[in-house]
């Protein structure tokens, strides 16, 4: 889940699974022509403002029935993120030096880059138990750079009233590694300097291996490179696999390495549970309520997002911490979807309250017209209205020397924000079976600039850059 | 308590809904006349036939299958007394002729786009089908139409036939 | 628990002011247009980018509505 960079690590805030709960397919209902192969492909383009965040998709999905309502359908995805996104660090009217590589003017935010490739997969296989009843089992797999993820899910329907109504309960759950890019998890809350400490497996020589320059806290730089004469290594270390790294204290060192040393990884689990209710109201019109509860557990934060220390009395920045989430999070959700048939063009509405135990609440709406123009051509015009309030760790920027909290994020996407997306469909009908459509999507999120708790020099700096996006997508759906 | 409520909610929407229609079995299937592709069509018209009533719309992707299994039904057995009648249920009847052009039938198609003869037979689920015997009493109601149940069908019509 | 009785509440009201469909009468449902998600390719990109920079996500269902056949 990526957008941001090195992988679902960004999204280590938005504990679902990287494969959603069942969407299932809408074969059931529609009923697919058949038993030709349903084709929906699409290439996105998704690109920010100031040259953060681009990525490349490329999505298809295949659904293909077996015979009497059971059906299987496989989603292939691949993306290539580049570009760069915020550290967390506040912007300053000072330069600002986080690595001896790696620095920002003055006035600008830092952003640190990357570049990644994500490949996932997923398949759903859908049954109709009886004439009333079907049953989704769903699973998904996602694999980048310092990202891994397992999901699988189960969903019941059941139809009432003489298919009026439909109750649906799904559970699904995911395992999640993260390896973060340079092989060491930071701990948490520390400054940058000893936040990448690595703790070696093997009981051999001193245990801990530690950088007084904090411009090298990847452990192959480490072993593959000469250190400078200023790098003070303070131990040495032996590994599990039998590497030695030699050292030398206050003079040369060089870090031998003999076989390969085991990167760290950080495990996260989450399960999810829904239920749901969908009511035919009139011949016109259709509602689904549904409610969602999910729990994720094990290593949430980011480890490459960090916090800026402010001078309590100038607001200057004088260090950086590594930010810290809880190991823990209960999300939930009322989600309700109403779909409206006029004459011709349908309105497709829908409202979600979100809520979690970080202290999230938000509010999303979406709307969307289809406008039939013709037997083969429609419009969609599109807006979806987001809010959210912040975390309770989250802060823009902690002052050095106060009491550290337990927890905090400087991540933009865990602030009281308001995001606005305008989008607008086109698509075209060819023959009986295929379509094919352009849509392009303007999103803006804003957020508090100026908070009330700015201190000194930070009252005049723009605490909260926001974001702009443009969206590009090109669909081509058929049968075979 | 809030948990006690949400069962009792949920037992109150099973029970109440869990038990669909009940059908006509055995009853006397009411009569109809219906405009079809070649004049009119009565039910009374067919006393002394095996009916295999079915009621269809374009709309439904389960009717656009049942079509060729009807066509070879009434291949099959018309000589012995059976008659394949499906009505459209759709409100727009150019939708119905494309369906047609697309999937030829060689029974009666009978155009109801009111849904007052689909009214009277208390119509479950799209598509639904009457075995009607040559008395003129439900002897089946089916629900959809799925390949599976498709010999199971047969038999049924068979065993009216053979009355 | 408030949540609880409000989900009730917007069930019971989702149900009560419903009109009984004949299954014949089900011809606009049973449009691609008016199904709960009409595009999944497109719903799934939507969350994808969505999930990825807002803190919330999820809560989208599935299954009911449509022609209601077989």
């Amino acid at each position: 889940m990526q957008l941001e960079g090195p992988s679902c690590v960004r999204a280590a805030l938005a504990a679902a699974s990287c494969g959603l709960l069942g969407i299932a397919s809408p074969s059931v209902i529609a009923g697919a022509a058949g038993d030709a192969t349903q084709a929906d492909t699409a290439l996105l383009y998704y690109a920010e403002h100031d040259g953060r965040v681009k990525v490349s998709e490329a999505t298809a999905r295949l659904e293909q029935p077996l015979g009497d309502g059971e059906t299987v359908t496989v989603t292939p995805t691949v993306d290539v993120i580049t570009g760069a996104s915020p550290t967390g660090a506040t912007i300053s009217d000072q330069a600002q030096t986080f690595t001896t590589t790696d620095t920002t003017p003055a006035n600008t935010l830092p952003l640190k880059s990357f570049s990644d490739r994500r490949y996932a997969i997923s398949v759903d296989w859908e049954q109709p138990l009886d004439r009333l009843t079907r049953s989704v089992l769903g699973a998904s797999a996602s694999t980048e750079k310092d990202y891994n993820s397992l999901g699988a899910s189960a969903t019941l329907m059941r139809d009432f009233n003489n298919k009026l109504t439909t109750l649906s309960a799904g559970i699904s759950g995911s395992l999640d590694s993260v390896e973060p890019a340079g092989g060491i998890v930071p701990q948490g809350l520390t400054p940058l300097s000893s936040a990448y400490a690595v703790a070696s497996a093997a009981p051999a020589g001193n245990s801990d291996y530690e950088y007084e320059d904090s411009s090298r806290p990847h452990i192959e730089d480490a072993l593959t490179t000469p250190v400078a004469a200023s790098t003070t290594l303070v131990h040495a270390i032996t590994t599990a696999s039998g590497a030695v790294i030699t050292t030398g204290s206050g003079g040369t060192g060089t870090a031998i390495v003999n076989g390969s040393i085991a990167r760290q990884t950080k495990k996260k689990e989450s399960v999810d549970g829904m239920i749901g209710l969908t009511q035919v109201v009139n011949r016109r019109t259709l509602m689904q309520l549904n409610y969602s509860l999910g729990v994720s557990s094990g290593y949430l934060t980011d480890p490459y997002k960090i916090i800026s220390m402010i001078n309590g009395t100038s607001g200057e920045t004088v260090d950086y911490r590594t930010e810290l989430r809880p190991d823990s999070r209960l999300r939930q959700s009322v989600y309700w979807k109403a779909v409206y048939h006029l004459n011709e063009d349908i309105i497709h509405f829908s409202y979600r309250y979100f809520w979690d135990d970080w202290g999230i609440r938000s509010n999303t709406v979406d709307l969307h017209y289809h406008f039939v123009l013709g037997d083969d051509f429609y419009v969609e015009p599109q807006f979806r209205y987001y809010t959210q309030s912040a975390a309770d760790f989250y802060h823009h920027s902690l002052v050095d020397g106060a009491a550290l909290p337990r927890y905090a994020s400087a991540d933009y996407r865990l602030a009281k924000m308001k995001s606005t997306s305008y989008g607008l469909k086109l698509a075209m009908a060819i023959g009986k079976d295929s379509e094919v459509s352009a849509r392009v999507t303007y999103m803006k999120q804003t957020g508090n600039s100026h908070p009330a708790d700015a201190i000194g020099v930070q009252r005049t700096l723009d605490l909260y850059p926001g974001l702009d996006a443009l969206i590009a997508q090109l669909g081509y759906s058929f049968t075979f | 308590m809030s948990s006690r409520i949400f069962t009792r909610f949920v037992s109150v929407l099973l029970l109440g809904w869990t038990f669909g229609n009940t059908a006509m079995a055995a009853e006397t299937a009411p009569n109809f006349s219906l405009p079809t592709q070649a004049g009119t069509l009565a039910l009374a018209d067919l006393k002394g036939k095996v009916v295999y009533l079915d009621f269809w719309a374009s709309w439904c992707p389960p009717c656009r299958k049942s079509f060729p299994w009807m066509n070879e039904m009434e291949r099959r057995y018309s000589r012995q007394g059976l008659a394949v009648v499906a009505v459209n249920l759709d409100k727009d009847q150019e939708l119905a002729d494309k369906f047609l052009n697309e999937v030829p039938a060689e029974f009666n198609v009978a155009f109801d786009p009111q849904g007052t003869v689909a009214d009277s037979y208390h119509v479950p689920g799209m598509p639904s089908s009457f075995i009607i015997d040559r008395h003129g009493k439900i002897q089946a109601i089916h629900i959809g139409f799925r390949e599976e149940d498709s010999t199971d069908l047969e038999a049924s019509l068979r065993s009216a036939l053979s009355r | 628990m408030r949540t609880l009785a409000m989900i009730i509440a917007c069930s019971a009201l989702l149900l009560s002011g419903c009109a009984d469909v004949k299954p014949w009468d089900r011809d606009l449902l049973a449009q691609k247009k008016m199904q709960l998600v009409p595009a999944p390719v497109d719903n799934a990109l939507d969350e994808h980018v969505y999930f990825s920079k807002e803190a919330a996500s999820g809560g989208q269902g599935v299954g009911g509505g449509g022609c209601g056949c077989n």
